[in-house]
């Protein structure tokens, strides 16, 4: 193993499985390590796993190469660290930075701390009860989904961050949760259109982006991550679509007996 | 169907409610809220004006957020995703998918043969329209992105 090459390929690997880690498409992410490798005069290839990403590193100038492996933990979409790694990548091209600043930038980077809890839910109810008048709904029904998708994503990010619970069983409750409360305009007599409401109050759990990486991968032919991801979102929207199912039994909505 | 004012307001704060789940740059609100405005619009007027259907006004909408992603990522010095992903949301066929749900919930009852047929054909009629409408969307606003690449992964730099 040549030691030179060992900041490129543990920097290299840790940033690789970082920004797959936060929602990155395989073609940023083979874009974005190949360019630091060759801003620090290495040649860099990626093999992108679905809980893996490999990166070999070789020295241009004496051909020698070195290999590290890093697991890639639980996705977790977060589209300013992309961005800011994305940045990152483009000043290791342009400026040549040492690698004591490089790493102190990335280091701050993946500690930045992401949009407080409270705005996400207030902005996520805002968007499902927009999404109900969208399809449609009355105002009655914009408050209703306004109330169930706030307790819903309430409950999904309690559940998964205080009670480790698994996300797919997560996104199952909070679905039949939603959904429940989203009933309120057929039991009370709620406004008019009570269908759209319940429609529209689990949409905020639909794995949009992991649905949209999937087909970017595919278009980029990395044929394995883009099939798990599609199972993945698959996986998480069966999930929903039980407790939209659950919650419409329990409450006898759509049977006639 | 809402007026088109009214229409891209709520794809707008749609997008950005979604926007925040994927935690965007602050910058990158603006830009969301005006490619979801823009996309869901487009979709609105096609299906409104021009009688087209919804599965192509839907592949037309999001072709006009992916073309729109690449220049305003280069003015916001985001990437195009970070932007276009969350204004393509608003656009889910979520009323298809859940008279898919409803109709496959009804098949589950004892039912005569005729009432079970409707179902099951109520059931795979929205499920297809769901799943193409879904389909062409992720192709319609991928497709951009790869087509200018120059453009769209060196919109950071």
């Amino acid at each position: 193993m040549n030691e030179g090459n060992v900041f490129p390929v543990d920097f290299l690997a840790d940033y690789a499985a970082t920004i797959l880690r936060c929602g990155a498409t395989t073609v940023r992410t083979e874009k974005n390590v190949q360019r630091i490798a060759g801003a620090c005069g290495y040649h860099a290839e990626i093999n992108i796993y679905p809980r893996h990403v490999d990166v070999n590193v070789t020295n241009v100038g004496n051909g020698k190469n070195t290999t590290r492996s890093r697991a890639i933990p639980d996705w977790e979409i977060n589209f300013s660290t992309i961005t800011a790694l994305s940045r990152l990548s483009w000043r290791c091209h342009d400026r040549h930075p040492k690698q004591e600043i490089i790493m102190r930038q990335y280091r701050r980077i993946v500690n930045a701390r992401r949009i407080s809890s409270s705005a996400v839910i207030s902005l996520t109810a805002l968007a499902n009860a927009s999404f109900c008048r969208l399809f449609g709904g009355d105002y009655a029904s914009m408050a209703i989904v306004l109330v169930a998708t706030a307790c819903g994503f309430y409950m999904k990010g309690n559940l998964c961050s205080k009670w480790k619970l698994d996300a797919r069983a997560a996104i199952f409750m909070a679905g039949c949760v939603s959904a429940i409360l989203s009933c309120a305009g057929y039991v009370f007599n709620i406004g008019k259109t009570p269908d759209v409401a319940l429609a529209t109050s689990v949409l905020y759990l639909v794995p949009g982006i992991h649905y949209l990486n999937a087909a970017s991968d595919l278009i980029n032919r990395h044929y394995i991550c883009a099939i798990c991801r599609f199972i993945h979102a698959g996986i998480m929207t069966i999930c929903l679509s039980t407790g939209l199912y659950a919650a419409m039994t329990i409450m006898r909505i759509g049977l006639t007996h | 169907m809402l007026p088109i004012i009214e229409d891209c307001f709520f794809a707008a704060i749609a997008a950005v409610g979604f926007g925040s789940i994927s935690n965007i740059p602050t910058r990158a609100f603006y830009g969301c809220a005006f490619l979801a405005a823009a996309g869901h619009g487009t979709r609105t007027l096609l299906m409104g004006m021009s009688c087209i259907s919804i599965i192509w006004a839907s592949l037309a909408g999001s072709i006009v957020i992916g073309l729109l992603s690449i220049p305003v990522s280069s003015h916001l010095k985001t990437p195009a995703e970070s932007m276009s992903y969350p204004a393509l949301l608003p656009m889910i066929p979520g009323m298809y998918a859940y008279r898919t749900i409803n109709a496959l919930l009804q098949c589950t009852e004892p039912s005569p043969d005729n009432i079970l047929i409707h179902n099951l054909c109520t059931m795979s009629y929205n499920g297809l329209v769901c799943t193409i409408i879904i389909l062409l969307m992720l192709i319609g606003v991928t497709i951009p992105i790869f087509f200018f690449d120059k453009y769209s992964f060196s919109a950071t730099r």
